[in-house]
């Protein structure tokens, strides 16, 4: 890797400007946690419902989540995304390394 | 190396301020224009074209069908779509291999979305001494109706956006309907503003920072990497020492290598980074900074491509092998996926029986006319045509099915049909296979067998 670092002008100097909040760690953390587990519940939903069909799933659950695929479809894609939150979530939470 | 560690580390979660990639002219400048109109111009065109009667691709999720202009894909045809998610993956590999990061630069939403808004952005506020000038001074009216008229721009932008995407999902031509009438249901209401939002948070505003905090492909697209992979470089070996001089005083350059430390390389770059310290993950290789700095090569009579497209071997003074064992196996991963896709798409059967026995009784005993066994037929006619459908069964001496063994099922519906097979009682005994068989009477070249068991009292087992 060619990477040493021969700067004579401070390449953040130039690049920011004023203005935009920078964003603090634990946004940034937030924004990983909420963009991978909706990635992750997209592709178990088409996975999911590749197999599965809602108005099924919904007559099986036999709970008055309201009619119709669309319905079906939506709350599983949340409850996958939510699943995935939560283990992310936790995940961090267990990870994270004592301050000093 | 260890640099280069200690870099990344730092920097993985180091607080920005935001970015104003500057303009730049060029060929590659130019490539991602023509990549983003052609990319964008198919999402947004897709959900309008008619193919028979009928939008060319809608995902009909409602009635658990995908057309695909002349292909109409079933929830039985799963295994395509499976196929077909694990056929982008290996693409991605080759192509990382061979080209380094082609797809963030280019191709990915993420980049072709942040374009555009880019491109509005400039337009009502300017290039980017503008735009840092315009942050800078005080809300008059100005700075009021050009962030007003950015932010009206990128709003319908992110709405037509969504409108579009769920038009992928549901009829374009109704969900316009419902719209003008405001009769949309809740969920299409919902989809629209959600996907909307998602386009004007992603390109408006998180923009680079997905790409470096967020995105998984940017992480671990470096374990595809190799010293044959072409990435997007600063030649040290001739830039170095840098140092500013003046085009008209040659002598001021002596002593220094090609680079002026003009710092446009780092003014372009959407991601913020100075490509002159080295290879990068946030460099999502769009060679911006290639364009930028051929100018500046151009101006000072230099000779092109002090930061360019080139490989870690290239760059050494050895040669670049593009045919090396890791692109044989992932190109012949890639040619067997997709040979096996190609030929079960052409091959899709076109009639699908599924036999379910019926789990009530095992088996009927009736007499003198032998033993009978019930199923429900599952039949699925993905044609566009009627198919009138002649049942028959085989595997046992004597059997057939004694009801109806005619059906007609309509274009591209199912019908479960409840049969009844009877056998004689010496051939009846156990369980055993038989096969249904399905063939089409007014197309000859659709038929098909589904295999099941038939069961009768169990015989003298010596």
């Amino acid at each position: 890797m060619v990477a040493t670092s021969m700067a004579t002008t401070d390449p953040d100097a130039l690049t920011r400007g004023p203005g935009a909040k920078a964003w603090p760690r634990a946004t940034q953390k937030r924004a990983v946690l909420v963009w991978i587990s909706f990635l992750v519940a997209a592709v178990m939903s088409l996975l999911f419902f590749g197999v599965f069909d809602p108005e099924r799933l919904l007559e099986t659950a036999a709970l008055e989540l309201g009619e119709g695929r669309e319905t079906g479809y939506a709350l599983m894609f949340f409850f996958f995304w939510l699943g995935a939150a939560v283990a992310g979530w936790l995940t961090l939470r267990l990870t994270r390394r004592q301050r000093p | 190396m260890d640099t280069a560690v200690k870099k990344v580390n730092e920097g993985l979660y180091r607080t920005e301020a935001k970015i104003y990639p500057r303009d730049v002219k060029g060929r590659y400048a130019r490539l991602r224009r023509l990549a983003m109109f052609v990319l964008l111009g198919i999402f947004y065109i897709g959900p309008f074209l008619r193919w028979d009667d009928r939008q060319a691709v809608l995902f009909d999720l409602p009635a658990r069908k995908f057309h695909i202009f002349s292909v109409t894909l079933w929830p039985q045809d799963f295994l395509l779509l499976a196929l077909l998610l694990i056929i982008a993956g290996v693409s991605l590999f080759f192509f990382t291999a061979l080209a380094g990061r082609l797809w963030c630069g280019y191709a990915c939403p993420q980049t072709v979305w942040t374009e555009a808004f880019v491109w509005i952005e400039r337009v009502f506020e300017g290039d980017r001494m503008k735009r840092m000038k315009l942050d800078r001074a005080p809300w008059n009216f100005n700075k009021i109706w050009r962030k007003t008229g950015k932010q009206v721009a990128w709003i319908a932008l992110a709405l037509f956006t969504g409108f579009c995407f769920v038009g992928y999902f549901t009829p374009v031509g109704e969900l316009y309907t419902q719209i003008v009438t405001g009769t949309i249901g809740g969920w299409a209401t919902f989809w629209v503003l959600f996907y909307g939002f998602a386009t004007y948070g992603n390109a408006g505003f998180m923009r680079e920072q997905v790409c470096k905090y967020m995105c998984p492909y940017a992480r671990f697209q470096s374990a595809m990497f190799d010293k044959d992979t072409l990435i997007v470089t600063y030649d040290q070996a001739r830039g170095e020492p840098r140092g500013g001089r003046s085009r008209k005083n040659p002598a001021a350059a002596k002593g220094l290598g090609d680079c002026t430390d003009c710092t446009l390389c780092v003014q372009v770059c959407p991601t913020g980074i100075d490509i002159r310290e080295g290879l990068q993950y946030e460099c999502i290789a769009c060679a911006a900074c290639v364009d930028a700095c051929n100018v500046v090569m151009d101006k000072m009579g230099y000779e092109r491509g002090l930061i360019r497209y080139t490989t870690e071997h290239a760059l050494e003074g050895r040669t670049t092998k593009v045919l090396r064992p890791r692109m044989f196996v992932y190109a012949a991963v890639l040619g067997a996926l997709l040979s096996v896709f190609m030929y079960s798409l052409i091959n899709k059967p076109a009639v699908i029986v599924d036999v379910l026995k019926d789990r009530n009784a095992l088996y009927r005993d009736i007499g003198l006319r032998g033993i009978e066994n019930t199923y429900t037929l599952h039949l699925i006619n993905k044609t566009n045509e009627r198919q009138q459908l002649a049942l028959s069964v085989e595997g046992l001496p004597g059997i057939e099915i004694t009801t109806e063994t005619t059906v007609t099922i309509q274009p591209e519906t199912s019908y479960k049909l409840p049969v009844a097979v009877t056998a004689p009682h010496e051939s009846a005994v156990g369980g055993q296979n038989i096969t249904f068989v399905v063939e089409s009477i007014n197309n000859d070249k659709i038929n098909t067998r589904e295999e099941s068991r038939f069961r009768g009292p169990d015989g003298n087992t010596l």
